[in-house]
């Protein structure tokens, strides 16, 4: 059978799989990590454990990479753009969400990164030549959000769109090849905000995107019942002063010493100091086997 | 090509996936099995056990990383290894913590299909990241059957033949026969 029948015989199965896994409604993401401890979920999906992720501020600043895409021919000053109208659609919103993003001076560095004493930035940037992740480079844009994790409050955002492997297009899409860069970000500013995926089918927030299509543009309801529920009227808020966590660094500057120690977790019914430094002595194995060969080589 | 009996089992990945809710991130073309494959060291049958989350530097990328460790149960390609270390993306160190949406949230104790990269510096990560992710969701009488991973990013162009239409809501042995002849086309 060919692929494109085989597609409308599956509609089906593929329509009850992917609208269906959560109910319906937005999920906010929250400080439960799986790795450390149990996240319970509700019936909707959402984790239920966890302090759930916000800004703190009224007012963030973002930055563009500099140098844009030059594979796809898409320079800072269109991605700033694109980034500014996204965010802009969000706080939109009919509850006016209590935040406001401004774009910063683009950045010299292309790092995704959070400096615990030093400045940082929330970069927006492409990368044109190699996709570091192990995903057969069928990510289309990866966010990375810091927080901390007593408070829930989000210190840090950084977005990697892959232009290595994908046809990313500033205007409307002309194909199925193409996919439109504006709902991409659209969607990716959402879990910027605070947002994880909803299981309502037409929002943003959604877990499912044709390309070719520039469906991810314009948010939906419940895009708006999420966003609204992170950013009430009521929250406190502080003066608006748009500027990155520790000030603001358009090089990437870089302060912190590589280790701020490690902390363990144990699957329940095993012993935890005991299995812990295992591992521990398992990685520095590890690792030293792996800086031995390289020696080696060299 | 795509059998009957697949697109069958594909509705009841369907019906199954209404009982697992799932809240994801980020956005990643759908890899279909033999995609998935060609990136898989080996392909197990596993329980996260342990885990130990660092910054590191990774793709010159200062990040928060997490070290899982797994106890392999079944090995259905590759080299079987007892316990396998596998990186993973994002954690928690101290106050701060990472999440990098999109990555697979190796859960303790949660038995899961894995479809793990080939081995680098002793090192493995999840293949396809959070696509490459199959909990196990095990009832006291049913058998054991595959779900989508929680971790899953905005699927793009998501088909009957993506890997993770056709692995969720498969009990173990038919997801087994699926991958081994998966694997057998993709030679
Ligand atoms: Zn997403």
């Amino acid at each position: 059978m060919r692929r494109g029948s085989r597609l409308a015989a599956s509609g089906l199965a593929l329509g009850v799989l992917l609208v269906s896994a959560t109910a319906s409604g937005y999920c906010r993401t929250t400080t439960c990590d799986p790795r450390r401890q149990a996240c319970p979920r509700d019936a909707q999906g959402c984790m239920t454990g966890g302090i759930p992720l916000a800004w703190p501020e009224a007012c963030v600043g973002f930055s563009v990479q500099r140098d844009g895409s030059v594979k796809l021919g898409i320079d800072a000053g269109t991605l700033r753009g694109i980034v500014t109208d996204a965010f802009a659609t969000w706080q939109a919103a009919a509850c006016a969400p209590t935040i406001a993003w401004s774009p910063l001076e683009d950045a010299s560095c292309a790092e995704v990164q959070y400096n615990s004493q030093a400045p940082n930035a929330n970069l927006w940037l492409f990368r044109d030549e190699v996709w570091p992740y192990d995903d057969g480079g069928k990510t289309l844009a990866l966010t990375t959000v810091t927080y901390n994790l007593k408070t829930g409050a989000i210190y840090d955002a950084d977005v990697e769109l892959n232009a290595a492997q994908n046809l990313l297009v500033a205007r409307d899409p002309r194909g199925p090849r193409e996919v439109d860069l504006r709902s991409i970000v659209t969607h990716e500013a959402g879990h910027v905000l605070g947002l994880a995926h909803s299981g309502e089918p037409d929002a943003v927030m959604n877990e499912r995107y044709r390309s070719g299509t520039t469906s991810l543009r314009e948010l939906t309801a419940d895009d708006v019942s999420g966003v609204c529920a992170i950013y009430p009227a009521d929250r406190p808020l502080g003066v608006c002063r748009p500027v990155p966590r520790h000030g603001f660094s358009p090089s990437c500057a870089t302060e912190a010493p590589l280790e701020e120690g490690g902390c363990c977790s144990v699957a329940p019914g095993r012993r935890r100091g005991s299995e812990a430094l295992a591992l521990a002595a398992l990685l520095g194995g590890a690792l030293l086997a792996a800086t031995r060969r390289r020696a080696r080589r060299a | 090509m795509l059998t009957r009996r697949q697109l069958l089992s594909g509705l009841g990945a369907a019906a199954w996936s209404l009982q697992a809710g799932v809240a994801r991130a980020t956005t990643a073309r759908a890899l279909d099995l033999p995609e998935l494959l060609r990136l898989s060291g080996a392909v197990s049958v596993a329980t996260p056990i342990e885990a130990q989350s660092r910054w590191e530097r990774v793709g010159g990328q200062r990040r928060i990383v997490t070290y899982v460790r797994l106890q392999l149960e079944q090995t259905w390609l590759g080299e079987p290894e007892a316990q396998p270390l596998v990186r993973t993306l994002g954690g928690q160190v101290g106050d701060t913590g990472q999440v990098v949406h999109g990555e697979a949230p190796l859960a303790l104790g949660q038995r899961a299909l894995l479809f793990l990269t080939p081995r680098t510096r002793e090192l493995r990560s999840v293949a396809g990241m959070a696509q490459g992710h199959y909990p196990l969701l095990e009832g006291p009488r049913s058998p054991a059957r595959l779900t989508q991973s929680p971790g899953l990013p905005t699927l793009v162009d998501v088909d009957a033949a993506s890997a993770v239409v056709r692995l969720s809501g498969q009990r173990l042995d038919d997801a087994s026969r699926l991958v081994v002849e998966a694997a057998r086309e993709a030679r």
